[in-house]
């Protein structure tokens, strides 16, 4: 009695509030945008919305039922579970049902699960577990090769079922490694290749290379911050040089392409400053290093592009970047969601009035589009309310993270962060065009079990270790 | 620990960036661009326009004849065909196999360029006949994506006055440029009382607008009709023509290059307005346009030129009736002025006339048209010593001539109507230079020849100012729209610069020209027992061949029914061919029976094509 009050006491409910709001939320938009006359009843178990009520009531009965479980348990059964999901995801390769071309459906009977859901919080646990271990630095090289594994091991697996979305997921683990002490320069690094590639893509060789000379010089001048003026003299020889170089091959016919010239220039520019330029030369190196690794990247990056790639990914990140228009094919369905999004105006159509929800427009639009129907039907202000509330959820779990005194719950939390946050930023930002299609859930709200059960699953044993707090 | 604290804020940071970014693009999306909103109002409504049936055309007597016709085309939705017999449904529509497998592939590749997505509607056999329709309609199961489209085009009642009337095609570019009322597929009136009657016949069409879903399957009616609009069929109108006396005169004009207008005096309506070469109009409805414009665009006889309005033609010798007109209201012209002629008038360049009796008086010189008469009226016009000088004379005698109509458009509702021509001070200044010219130097225009030019419904029209002794109606085709009656300009009484009294007087002369058996009459061709026909013939010479032969009257001479104005090109004098055939148009209006069938037969059978100079 006396532990029971207890765990009703310290449990978060703010959060639990949040969670409900959005749940039911989750189904009032599903059943807008699978509403037909034929099944108006809410209850209909023929329709989605039916099928998300037991979603919804079974999802809570397991949150009841880790509320229930003792702490200890996760920590124990941390391994064991992560190894099981992981068979479970080679089992699925070997023998899991093809939906939209990835194999990453199980069925049991008539439930289809998508183990990949349920990997993310067995992997969240393992890193907790593993990271909270007495005496673990990790900066250690041991450290990062069991960290590696603990990662490399399921995306790999996922990537294999050609479940790029949820394989991308994993990437939201940076947030929890750069809490723990990882250093903020590999997600920098990241986002800058990330950043190049794009405008690789997007740009033409030579435009792109002038760029990274600006670039370059400009890191130059930062790093010898405290010798600016020389700085910025040498930085001057260098683009007088460089005009001179152009000069000197138009006056020579000499036929070479104007960034293969600067390529060369800038190598003999640097040589002889490495020559006769003693001291600080690792600021000089990193810059060198910096310029020529980013033209390497930038030119490899067409090449992947046209040779790694498949076709619908590449066609997917042209999209994105504009770099042909084709609302037929594959631009459709983000042509149609901002369609959707973009009339429905400051304050929505209305409940069930969206013309673009109801009658198809965009697709998958009770799964990973159903941001679409927020927008349209309650409209700016629908989804300013919908995106505070994810602010609100995001906060409280930071808030639950700092609060710890273990630092398995902290680290647990971080991933419970980082997922959601992952989920809830590229699933809005697909919608409205902002970044490529990533076939990701938006929590709580998408129709579906697996997505449903796997987050509140993840919400509800981040609950249960807070009580501990 | 200081760096750990910094993390997590530098963590909500991030979160708030990311969340302001997608905040930021919601509300360019949703609140300050619109684009969006018109895109999905295209998207998910389907506006069906509802056709109203254009409105009718009837003549004089409300004998109808334009009407609608439902015409039938098979259209097919790509995505939706699947296996079919190819065979049988070549069978139904009467085509060729080949014909249905060219028309597919041409579409696909349409489809593909065009970007048009293949479950949209596209006609691929067009004008099918009612039977294939129903027989089609029968089968139809068979054919999936095949589908039949129903609209309603033109119908002909009459095969007469196809330039009249003109004809509708379905609207190009440049109508639905000018008009927004108009879409792809419309139809337009183009030529004749189609064309410039066209806001009246067209109607307003109607919408009902429709949900539809992704796959362009309508749904439901949008707000339950609340937005839709009703057809509203297009006004009737009941023309001015009678189709008998067009039809007659049709007739009369076969073989011939020419025109005939023929207008009733007392209310300026067009009886019959023929343009020979003469064309049944159903060659241009909607079944055989296509096949049959290019055709009567290349025939060297220029079927689709209206000469009863856009043909100037030098007006001859009826012209001298306006210049009596003009010598008596200037008073240097009375009745019993008496010129002699000897064989013409022999000053300066020098008119030729025909030998008849000498002196003669202004009746008898309109009797027997005498040339050398009215250069004499002509030169008294000009060189009227109450002007000034030329400049002024000859311009009061072009107001004249512009108040008879000539000269510029009668504004009549005729479409393509032309100005015809009448020479001004400057025409001559650049012939010959200014004060370079005089009397003599423009004497052609005593007898309606030299830089003059009129319309035959010019004359029809002068000849109904005559009956009406001095004032005339805007002739017009229509008699009344749905009942509402006809623009006032249409009933207001014209006046020309001539007083009644003068007319009068003219009118003893072309009375005698028809009717003074044995005086030397020039056109006793036209005389018709107990008709009274007053006239006036014309013998128009031209650089394009043998003269025009133009024949110019009203008749009764008391309360005149009609007026008419004959032009048969390249024919030679005016009382051989205009004459009759004016005086068989009078009798068929005015009696309906013809006594004199021998003439009639030499006209019909008559063919003067051969003497046309194709240019």
């Amino acid at each position: 009695m006396n532990r029971q009050q207890n765990i009703l006491q310290t449990l978060d409910w703010k959060t639990i509030t949040v969670y409900l709001i959005l749940v039911c939320a989750g189904l009032i938009c599903i059943y807008s945008s699978v509403y037909n006359n034929e099944h108006p009843s809410i209850f209909d178990m023929s329709q989605r919305y039916g099928m998300q009520i037991i979603w919804i009531a079974t999802a809570f009965v397991i949150a009841l039922f880790i509320l229930c479980l003792d702490i200890k348990i996760f920590t124990v059964l941390s391994i064991p579970l992560y190894l099981l999901t992981l068979c479970l995801l080679i089992f699925v390769l070997v023998s899991g049902l093809e939906v939209n071309g990835s194999r990453s459906w199980l069925s049991i009977g008539s439930i289809r699960i998508q183990p990949a859901e349920f990997m993310k919080i067995a992997t969240a646990l393992m890193a907790a577990y593993v990271i909270s271990e007495h005496g673990f630095k990790i900066n250690s090289m041991t450290n990062i090769i069991k960290m590696l594994i603990i990662f490399i091991a399921p995306i790999g697996l996922i990537l294999m079922q050609k479940d790029t979305g949820s394989a991308l997921v994993f990437s939201s683990f940076m947030i929890m490694l750069y809490r723990e002490g990882m250093s903020g320069w590999i997600i920098i690094g990241l986002l800058y290749l990330s950043i190049l590639f794009i405008v690789s893509l997007l740009l033409p060789a030579f435009e792109t290379i002038c760029i990274l000379t600006a670039l370059s010089m400009l890191i130059y001048i930062i790093l010898n911050f405290n010798i600016l003026w020389k700085s910025i003299k040498i930085t001057f020889v260098f683009f007088i040089g460089l005009i001179f170089a152009v000069f000197i091959r138009n006056e020579a016919d000499i036929k070479m392409e104007t960034q293969y010239l600067i390529l060369i220039y800038a190598a003999i520019f640097l040589s002889i400053l490495l020559i006769s330029y003693k001291g600080r030369i690792s600021k000089l190196l990193f810059v060198a290093i910096f310029f020529f690794s980013s033209v390497f990247i930038s030119f490899s990056v067409d090449y992947v592009f046209n040779n790694f790639l498949k076709q619908h990914q590449k066609d997917r990140i042209e999209d994105m970047l504009n770099m042909k228009v084709d609302l037929q094919g594959t631009g459709y369905n983000v042509h149609q969601s901002k369609i959707a999004i973009g009339s429905g105006g400051l304050f929505g159509q209305g409940f069930l009035q969206g013309t673009q929800t109801k009658f198809n427009f965009v697709p998958e639009q009770s799964t990973d589009f159903i941001f679409c129907t927020i927008g349209e039907e309650f409209g700016f202000i629908g989804c300013l309310i919908v995106i505070s509330l994810y602010l609100l959820l995001l906060f409280r779990i930071i808030i639950i993270a700092e609060r710890q005194r273990f630092a398995f719950t902290r680290i647990f939390a971080y991933c419970t962060f980082g997922i959601l946050f992952f989920h809830f930023i590229v699933n809005v930002s697909m919608t409205i065009g902002l970044i490529p299609v990533i076939g990701i859930p938006l929590p709580f709200l998408s129709y579906g079990g697996s997505s449903l059960w796997a987050f509140t699953i993840m919400l509800f044993i981040l609950l249960k270790l807070d009580t501990k707090r | 620990m200081r760096e750990i604290e910094n993390k997590n804020k530098i963590v909500l940071f991030a979160t708030c960036l990311a969340v302001f970014i997608i905040i930021a693009k919601l509300f360019y999306m949703q609140v300050i661009n619109d684009e969006y909103k018109q895109t999905a109002k295209r998207n998910a409504l389907y506006y069906q326009t509802q056709y109203p049936a254009r409105g009718l055309i009837y003549d004089r007597h409300k004998n109808i004849l334009v009407s609608n016709q439902t015409m039938y085309d098979i259209t097919v939705i790509p995505r939706e065909i699947s296996s079919f017999d190819t065979l049988e449904l070549c069978k139904i529509l009467n085509v060729t196999e080949n014909f249905i497998k060219q028309s597919l592939t041409e579409l696909a590749k349409k489809y593909k360029n065009k970007g048009i997505a293949n479950y949209q509607q596209t006609p691929i056999v067009k004008h099918i006949s009612i039977d294939a329709y129903t027989k089609f309609q029968e089968k139809s199961y068979k054919f999936p994506g095949f589908y039949t489209r129903a609209y309603t085009a033109r119908k002909y009642a009459t095969k007469s006055a196809a330039n009249l009337l003109g004809y509708i095609t379905e609207v190009d570019k440049n109508d639905i440029a000018s008009d927004n009322y108009y879409q792809q597929g419309d139809f337009i009136g183009k030529n004749g009382i189609e064309a410039r009657y066209e806001n009246e016949l067209r109607g307003q069409k109607g919408v009902a607008i429709y949900t539809r879903d992704v796959l362009n399957r309508i749904q439901d009616r949008y707000k339950s009709g609340a937005e839709d609009s009703m057809a509203v069929a297009g006004l009737d109108l009941i023309c001015t023509i009678d189709s008998a006396l067009q039809n007659y005169g049709e007739k009369l004009m076969q073989n011939k290059i020419g025109s005939i207008v023929a207008i009733e005096p007392s209310t300026g309506e067009i009886l019959a307005l023929i343009s020979s070469p003469c064309f049944d109009p159903s060659l241009l409805d909607e079944e055989n346009r296509v096949n049959n414009y290019k055709k009567l665009v290349a025939d060297s006889y220029k079927p689709l030129f209206n000469r009863a309005i856009m043909s100037s033609y030098p007006p001859g010798s009826v012209f001298k009736v306006a210049n009596a007109l003009i010598g008596l209201q200037e008073n240097v012209l009375t009745p019993d002025t008496y010129y002699s002629c000897a064989m013409g008038y022999h000053v300066g360049r020098s008119v030729a006339c025909h030998s008849h009796h000498s002196p003669i008086n202004m009746t008898q010189s309109l009797m027997m048209s005498c040339n050398a008469y009215y250069c004499h009226v002509f030169r008294s016009i000009i060189d009227n010593p109450e002007y000034e000088n030329i400049y002024d004379s000859f311009d009061k005698w072009m107001e004249y001539c512009m108040s008879f109509g000539f000269g510029r458009k009668l504004d009549s509702d005729l479409y393509g109507e032309k100005n015809g021509r009448i020479p001004t001070t400057t025409t001559y200044d650049d012939l010959h230079g200014k004060n370079r010219w005089k009397s003599l130097s423009i004497i052609s225009l005593a007898i309606g020849q030299g830089e003059t030019g009129c319309t035959p419904l010019q004359i029809a029209n002068f000849m109904a100012t005559i009956a009406n002794r001095g004032h005339y109606y805007i002739p017009h085709t229509i008699k009344d729209i749905d009942g509402k009656g006809i623009d006032a300009k249409f009933t207001q009484k014209r006046y020309t610069m001539v007083d009644t009294v003068n007319y009068e007087k003219v009118i003893d002369g072309m009375y005698m020209a028809v009717n003074a058996m044995g005086m030397g009459n020039t056109a006793g061709r036209a005389y018709v027992q107990g008709l009274d026909i007053c006239g006036k013939t014309g013998t128009a010479e031209n650089p394009h061949g043998e003269d025009h032969s133009t024949f110019a009257c009203f008749a009764p001479r008391k309360n005149p029914k009609i007026a008419v104005a004959v032009y048969v090109e390249n024919a030679g004098f005016g009382a051989t061919w205009a004459a009759p055939i004016a005086s068989l148009i009078v009798e068929k209006y005015i009696s309906g029976t013809i006594t004199r069938p021998y003439e009639e037969e030499r006209i019909i059978n008559a063919n003067l094509l051969n003497k046309i100079k194709i240019q």
